[in-house]
């Protein structure tokens, strides 16, 4: 786009406006506003002088000059600023402006539109975008969000470059079927994760129905509104933000050394040798161990840290953005360009193989948000945005990589031997070396391409009847994911040496196989593939109209009104497309902004229901009661500056992970794997058509009804706010699929997927903030915020006969269920007399003792039990201080959640490998009779069964992280000025840079380590410095 | 300027409001479901082509692919490796079947491979009932075929509906049997029958199959459009064969002990499981079936001839045919359990136990515990042996490689006096780290050349035969012998038990110059067939009968027979058959050595499967199989 064009038509309208503004007459009082947090002048405020009509506006410098006498009062204001009046008692008056906290005119997004933040009854967290931006340390929204919206639970569980967004949950969970948040940028829907933090205006969470109720079948997980910056009146102000940080790993599970762990190897197979003597053989003479110990021949005795090899002390992330504002009267443009690079935390090297394989991502993003304003009554609208994502995986299988930072043996061979050729047991189960697999393993390039174009027009119509407007909007998404150029694996030619035969086993790659140079291979230098693998395009239209209305009445009557008609079609490549349809109304009145009453409607659909089910109504009714602006309560103005109160009902629904057309049975030729015939058998020639599915006519959306109650309240003179949400709910008709469902198996198929589960919720949201000013001008802040959240299953087809401790009714999603442990048997006197496992000749001492939980004589299936919490926390906490101080500014943010139990990954000589790969933390606590220090944990075994470790594995999911730290400066002086530069602000900040958990790692959610890539990589701790450069 | 931007207004609106209008049932979208039940069942061809859908059922593929989903799950085998069904299935652990649903063939339903991957017996079985009652409720849509067409159909219907309520059944006892098209809507909540009702109920489609299958597809109307293209197809022979087994089933003493308390043989059922079998003697005596002469009796179960790329012949009256070939078969297929790692096993070794080896008797016709003097030497036990020992079990010492002539060439499953590490044989766990755990390997499905080192494989194929014809005469004895005794020829037949044993023998023929380091393919077998049972066996249905369980279990070996009939038979509780046993040598041979390989577990209640808990939960009806409540 043709920006400077732009700049330099805007810019001498701007001075043209200001000249005219500051030709005034009389005396002049002059001076300089700031912000008050900031420092920073500010443009563009409006200062009048009280009860006349004399007014100015504040130039590039934040000056001002108007003519008042002594005594008159000057007023300032500014959007999002505390108004100032002063009386004029000399020449020069500077002046700081405060931001508002609750401020009569400070607007909040609600869905399809905005509404004064006041007047707001709906359960809606708002979250500015510089605090995101302010979180530079993180390379996506999702993780930014995380610990500073009340009511939002984030999990992470990755740290994978590209995928690491965070998982988001509104308030309590009260499905199986996803609770992702619908997430709408500008109102569109589209993932948040691929926006740039600093394009961000604001972000609002829709908690309750009364705030989602207009999006009615879409909105029963909650609602994330993010509102992208746009062009403001005013003089072009370009901003430059850069900062690079060094990342490391978190924490991942320490394992013992090879000389520790065959140790510990014989304990385990000596402890075992009166139940099975088998593996005897596996015993390593004391004379190896000595060589494990003293590392004399690490060729044949090795001892390799392979945590060590595979992770890299530390990688590198960087991100930087340019940005512009601006507009006249005419028009307003906001300009943000940004490229972020988030680098990759595995150790890959450059041996010669001509590329090195990574996992890191980079991104770059543009948006151009233009409001064109052709008449006065008119505003159209071109946003176009686009991020471009660039993703590197390895190409080598990644269990098998993973297993290299979470579980291969010390001692399974070195890494090369001496002769430089790497080692790799191909014989072994999963001994592939993962150091030679990851350099020579390819790699893989994913591009994501996201570009969205949006018209929207509105009309104000004024003259059809006063406050009356229409909205229409178009937006076209065009997504594109491809795969490729990929680089091809490039083997090398490994071998194994088995020291105690000699023999010496060759394993050679297919390129060498292939090769004619036989025993003079030169590794084969990788081969770039120049087809794209995949290729997917996924479109978008959406179209919108709306009618709104919004008009006060005199005699304090506020009145609005929306009427809003959207389609949507989405269809990903070729495949059959997907429409959504939605109709939405809203109408709110206010008395005197002091009794508040919002009533939302939907009445949408969804195409995955039959006729009959596809559209649905969905209603909401709130109420609020500003206390603070009763009559009465105005001489409490000096300690009470607002109280409000509110309540809202209603109902949600969510088709969240429900297949479409269900209701259709479909019948479909199927592929015939018979074969039939002699001499040569082969397929039949019969076309074969099979039912794929037994259509439910009456499947159809879940229906979430809530309600929410509400205080907010702030006292002393914005020094404290006080707000506390209490709600509760249920959900219905949630749907279960055909394996949740239990039907008797001779039903023969697939059960047929029913809308039956019910559970309900309840929970509370407490924050409190202060803020004040000391009389060294110290301005510091404080909060503390609290979020419960409970839900409880009431059914979900539990078999009937389950014992009640066994059925999911009556517990939360997820509830975690385990054997219980009574400690560790000490002995085969204590082994006979206690209670035993059916069939477990295997059994002795050392082994857990569980609990008989229902008393029938013997541990089995029975003795499973509900133990500790969910693996979703109930509690989470966000605590941030932050002052400033002459330019310095500190903030210290700590989330915390607790109540959820989570599945620890333990290794100890874990099948079907056995590898010398014991957990550290485990081994410290490990049960060894004559050892001083014995534990808690049962005694190891090797290549035999595993007692059962029952509840050991699951942990209290209780975890403080130290989220975000930011100290920064703010340069302001003449010096720059005359540079042109209006501010400077240099920040050192860290992310995720301390951590409280019981786990051995740093995950959020539990579970063993599937073979998930993904999932399998770290979490990373980040330290970040940069800068802010304002013209 | 003004104007211009209202008509773009206009022009806007004018082109959203168009497509309003235009999409009226915007969201009343599906694709083209235009295929109804009519044109999927109506006329000949597409029927058979949904019942076509049985033979290739993923149960049956994986039954006679038996990767790990061995069937041999009794006294016969142990496995290295305790996460297959052959070590869990043997070591008592049937809890197994629920809790892994990877390789197991009772119940092998990965969601996360493929939701649409249904096989093992349980899962796969209940689905191809519900197919089975699909096709007969749609039934009277097939208006486009003639009466024998209808009849192919209905007979197939019939047959898979028995045979998979069979299967189920025998693994774990009495069970609803479902003969109607279940809606999602309808009572499902029902009880089970008793064990006997359920195999009746077997037996009663049974029947409805054999009077509508044909004893020859080449002889109806669709065979005869190019002959032999139907084989594979179930015929009246394989609806009699497993109704002549599922009545046996019925009258063993497991059975009669669920009725009666008392674990004998029910005569009544006995009689009608030997007319049954009968029924198919005639048909082979017709010339429809025949015992294949010795030389061809590996390719009841392995080949690697070209000419064919499957295995058929007038053997097998049951049998799921396949058509893939080569190095897959062995890499993928048999080769991965029969096989030491040496030889293209992947570390998961199914191995015969002693037990197994022990059942064979001397060449001369006596168990080797009772062989006259001479007959049977303990220090060179493995010649002069019944052929199908060789046939069926790999030993020490065989040459195993036909390209190579040092030491690795040969088999090596000694325990000691070798060069590895501990000195144990290099197709021996722990020699290496997967071999054999009992000093034997199964070398059933493995023709000689079929290895990855001679890679003589480009037409390797195996199969598991469901029924062949061997096992009919010995369901005929079984049933003859309890009922009338060895020598009497029944009034319904004319054939005695002992004839019916001998039968099986006399094709079994005898080297000359025996030489176990060779592989019996490059055997030479003379015209002596193996004798019949000596005359002090046949004196007594009581000694006979040891015989021909005997006879049964080397005959039938490693074809999923063995657990089924111990735990038929109510033995398989006994320390006889629950200790295993390997055996223990050197190289050299210099000693043989009895040892427990492990001791199995074998209770009252492992006579059956449990179900899985989540359905017993379910309601008060669907009773848990005794002992796993």
């Amino acid at each position: 786009m043709n920006k400077i064009k732009l700049i330099k038509n805007v810019l001498p309208l701007i001075i043209f406006l200001w000249f005219m503004n500051s030709a005034s007459i009389g005396q002049t009082v002059s001076g300089k506003v700031t912000d008050a947090d900031t420092h920073e002048e500010l443009i563009g405020v409006t200062v009048m002088v009280k009860g006349t009509n004399i007014g100015v506006i504040t130039d590039i410098n934040g000056m001002y000059k108007i003519s008042a006498s002594k005594g008159n009062t000057l007023v300032f204001s500014y959007v999002g600023k505390e108004n100032v009046e002063i009386v004029v008692t000399s020449a020069v008056h500077d002046v700081a402006l405060k931001d508002k906290t609750v401020s009569i005119d400070e607007v909040v997004v609600v869905g399809y539109g905005s509404q004064k933040k006041e007047s707001v009854v709906g359960a809606i967290s708002n979250v500015k975008g510089d605090e995101i931006a302010r979180i530079s340390g993180v390379t996506n929204v999702s993780n930014a969000l995380s610990g500073i919206v009340p009511g939002l639970t984030t999990i992470n569980y990755s740290g994978k470059p590209g995928q690491d967004e965070a998982q988001l949950l509104i308030r309590a969970k009260s499905t199986w079927n996803g609770m992702e948040p619908l997430i709408l940028v500008d109102g569109i829907e589209r993932d948040m994760n691929n926006l740039d933090a600093n394009e961000i205006e604001s972000i609002s969470i829709l908690k309750d129905a009364s705030a989602t109720a207009v999006f009615g079948v879409r909105g029963g997980n909650g609602v994330i509104l993010v509102t992208t910056k746009r062009g403001r009146e005013g003089k072009p102000v370009v901003r430059m933000t850069a900062n690079a940080g060094v990342k490391n790993v978190s924490k991942v599970p320490e394992y013992l050394n090879s000389y520790e762990a065959r140790w510990l190897r014989n304990q385990a197979i000596e402890n075992q040798l009166p139940v099975d003597p088998s593996t005897w053989g596996y015993i390593t003479p004391v004379a190896e161990l000595k060589h494990y110990r003293d590392q004399d021949l690490p060729y044949q005795y090795p001892d390799v840290n392979w945590q060590d090899e595979m992770l890299k002390k530390q990688a590198w992330t960087q991100k930087i953005n340019l940005d512009i504002r601006g507009g006249t009267k005419f028009m307003k443009y906001f300009s943000s360009i940004s490229y972020l690079y988030d680098g990759d935390i595995l150790n890959s090297q450059d041996f010669g193989q001509g590329y090195i394989p990574k996992n890191d991502y980079s991104r770059f993003n543009f948006r151009s948000n233009f409001d064109f304003l052709p008449t006065s009554t008119t505003t159209f609208s071109v946003d176009i945005d686009g991020a471009s994502g660039k993703e590197h995986t390895m190409g080598a299988p990644a269990y098998l990589i993973w297993l290299g930072v979470y579980g291969k043996g010390p001692d399974d061979y070195p890494i090369r031997y001496e002769d430089g050729i790497f080692a790799n047991n191909l014989a072994g189960y999963y001994m592939e070396n993962p150091v030679e697999l990851l350099n020579y393993g390819g790699m893989i390039t994913e591009t994501r391409t996201d570009v969205n174009t949006t018209f929207s027009l509105n009309q104000k119509l004024d003259f059809i009847t006063k406050g009356l407007s229409f909205n229409g909007r178009v937006n076209f998404q065009n997504y594109y994911y491809s795969q490729g150029p990929n680089i091809a694996e490039s083997r090398m030619v490994t071998k194994y040496v088995d020291w105690r035969s000699g023999t010496e086993v060759w394993n050679y790659p297919i390129a060498y196989l292939n090769s004619k140079h036989g025993f003079n291979f030169i590794p084969q230098k990788a081969i770039i593939d120049t087809e794209k693998a995949k290729t997917n395009v996924y479109q978008n239209l959406m179209y919108q109209m709306s009618v709104d209305y919004s008009r006060n009445f005199t005699g304090g009557h506020d009145v609005t009104g929306l009427f809003l008609f959207k389609r949507r079609e989405y269809s990903i490549g070729s495949n059959f497309p997907s429409y959504r349809e939605e109709w939405a109304t809203r109408l709110t009145y206010g008395y005197k902004n002091t009794y508040l009453f919002e009533t939302n409607g939907a009445y949408n659909g969804s195409e995955k229901f039959d006729r009959g089910h596809k559209f649905g109504f969905f209603p909401s009714i709130a109420g609020g009661w500003v206390f603070s602006n009763e009559p009465f309560m105005k001489s409490m103005k000096k300690y009470i500056d607002f109280i409000k109160f509110r309540y809202s009902w209603g109902k949600v629904g969510s088709d969240n992970n429900i297949p479409k057309w269900l209701y259709v049975t479909q019948w479909k030729q199927v592929t015939n794997s018979a074969k039939i015939g002699y001499p040569n058998a082969t397929v039949p020639p019969y076309t074969s058509y099979d039912i794929s599915n037994i259509g439910n006519p009456n499947a159809r959306w879940e229906t979430a009804t809530k309600n929410d109650i509400a205080f907010e309240g702030v006292f002393l003179s914005n020094f404290l706010s006080v707000n506390f949400d209490y709600y509760w709910g249920r959900r219905d008709d949630i749907f279960m699929s055909a394996e949740q469902r239990n039907i008797p198996p001779w039903f023969g198929a697939d059960p047929v997927a029913a809308n039956i589960g019910k559970t309900k919720e309840k929970g509370w949201e407490l924050e409190v903030k202060i803020r004040g000013t000391t009389s060294q001008k110290l301005n510091y802040f404080a909060s503390a915020a609290i979020s419960y959240a409970k839900d409880e299953v009431i059914y979900e087809e539990d078999p009937y006969l389950l014992p009640l401790y066994q059925k999911n009714e009556g517990y939360q999603i997820g509830q975690t269920r385990s054997y219980l442990n009574e400690g560790v048997i000490q002995s085969w006197d204590e082994m006979y007399t206690g209670v035993m496992w059916l069939n477990n000749p295997q059994a002795m001492p050392g082994n857990f003792r569980q609990i008989d939980y229902n008393a029938d004589g013997y541990i089995d299936a029975n003795d499973v039990v509900p133990y500790g919490y969910p693996d979703h926390p109930q509690y989470s906490m966000n605590y941030s201080i932050g002052c400033d101080y002459k330019g310095f500014s500190l903030l210290i943010q700590i989330y915390g959640t607790t109540n959820s139990t989570l599945e620890e990954s333990i290794y100890e000589f874990s099948s079907p490998y056995y590898a010398s790969v014991v957990d550290r933390q485990l081994y410290n606590d490990i049960w060894l009779p004559g050892y001083p220090r014995s534990g808690s944990y049962r005694h190891p075994s090797f290549m035999y069964f595993a007692n059962n470790i029952g509840n050991y594995k699951y942990k209290d999911g209780t975890m403080w992280r130290l989220k975000n730290v930011e100290l920064a400066y703010q340069f302001q002086n003449k010096f720059l000025k005359e540079l042109g530069v209006n501010s400077v602000r240099v920040f050192l900040n860290g992310h995720n840079l301390w951590l409280y958990s019981h786990l051995n790692e740093d995950r959020e959610t539990g579970g063993t380590r599937i073979n998930d890539n993904v999932l399998k990589y770290p979490m990373t701790k980040t330290y970040n410095m940069g800068f802010n450069i304002q013209f | 300027m003004e104007r211009s931007n209202i008509i773009r207004i206009g022009g806007i609106l004018m082109a959203i409001s168009s497509l309003l209008i235009s999409c009226e049932d915007y969201l009343d979208k599906t694709p083209a479901s235009d295929l109804t039940e009519e044109q999927v069942f109506g006329n000949y061809k597409k029927f058979q082509g949904f019942v076509d859908l049985f033979y290739g059922d993923k149960r049956l593929i994986h039954y006679n692919q038996a990767l790990t989903s061995s069937l041999d799950l009794g006294d016969d085998v142990d496995c290295n490796k305790n996460f297959t069904v052959t070590y869990n299935i043997p070591h008592g652990n049937y809890w197994w079947v629920w809790q892994n649903y990877h390789q197991n063939i009772f119940n092998q339903h990965d969601e996360s491979i493929d939701p649409a991957v249904r096989s093992g017996i349980w899962t796969a079985g209940w689905y191809n009932i519900r197919r089975a009652n699909m096709g007969l409720h749609y039934f009277n849509l097939l208006l486009e075929a003639t009466d024998e067409e209808r009849n192919l159909i209905k007979g197939q219907l019939y047959f898979f509906r028995a045979w998979n309520h069979f299967e189920i059944a025998r693994s774990w006892g009495g069970l609803p049997y479902i003969d109607k098209y279940l809606n999602p809507d309808d009572e499902m909540h029902l009880p089970r029958l008793s064990y006997h009702e359920t195999l009746m109920k077997v037996v009663q489609d049974l029947d409805s199959a054999i009077a509508c299958l044909p004893v020859d597809w080449n002889e109806t109307v669709q065979g005869q459009q190019a002959f032999n293209s139907c084989v594979g197809r179930v015929t009246k022979g394989a609806a009699l064969a497993t109704k002549s087994r599922a009545l046996l089933y019925a009258a063993s003493p497991l059975a009669t002990k669920l009725r009666t308390g008392n674990p004998v043989y029910d005569n009544e059922l006995l009689i009608e499981s030997a007319k049954t079998s009968w029924e198919i003697i005639k048909l082979a005596q017709q010339g429809v079936y025949e015992l294949v002469p010795w030389s061809q009796y590996r390719e009841n179960f392995a080949s690697n001839k070209t000419g064919s790329n499957t295995i058929w012949n007038k053997e097998l009256i049951w049998t799921r045919l396949k058509n893939a070939t080569g190095p897959d078969q062995i890499n993928n297929g048999m080769g991965r359990i029969h096989n030491s790692q040496r030889f293209g096993g992947n570390g998961v070794v199914t191995c015969p136990t002693l037990n197994m080896v022990e059942l064979y008797e001397t060449a001369t016709g006596y168990p080797i515990d009772d062989a006259p003097a001479g007959d049977y030497n303990p220090l060179n036990p493995w010649v002069n042996r019944d052929p199908r020992f060789l046939s069926t079990i790999l030993v020490d010492g065989v040459k195993w490689v036909a390209s190579q002539n040092n030491d690795d060439a040969y088999i090596q499953l000694y325990s000691s006096g070798g060069t590895s590490a501990s000195g144990a044989g290099l197709d021996m766990d722990p020699g290496t780290t997967s071999g054999s755990i009992s000093g034997f390997l199964i070398r059933k499905y493995i023709p000689y050349g079929v290895n990855n080192k001679d890679q003589q494989w480009s037409q390797y194929r195996f199969q598991v035969p469901f029924i062949r014809l061997a096992e009919i005469y010995l369901n005929y004895a079984e049933a003859v012998n309890e009922v009338y005794g060895p020598k009497t020829i029944p009034p319904f037949a004319a054939m005695t038990a002992e004839e019916a044993v001998n039968t099986v023998r006399r094709r079994v023929k005898l080297p000359v110059g025996e030489d176990i380091r060779k592989p019996v393919e490059l055997f030479i077998y003379g015209n002596a067939s193996l004798p019949d049972v000596p005359q002090k066996y046949t004196v007594s249905k009581e000694l006979f009968r040891e015989r021909i369980r005997n006879e049964r279990s080397v005959e039938l070996a490693y074809e999923g027979h063995r657990w089924f009939d111990l735990r038929r038979w109510y033995v398989a509780h006994l320390p006889k058959y629950k200790i295993r046993y390997k055996c223990i040598f050197d190289k050299n041979h210099t000693f043989f050595r009895k040892e427990v390989l492990f001791e199995g577990i074998f209770e009252e209640k492992h006579y059956w499967l449990p179900f899985n808990r989540k359905d017993v939960n379910q309601y008060e009806g669907f009773k848990q199989n005794p002992g796993w409540e």
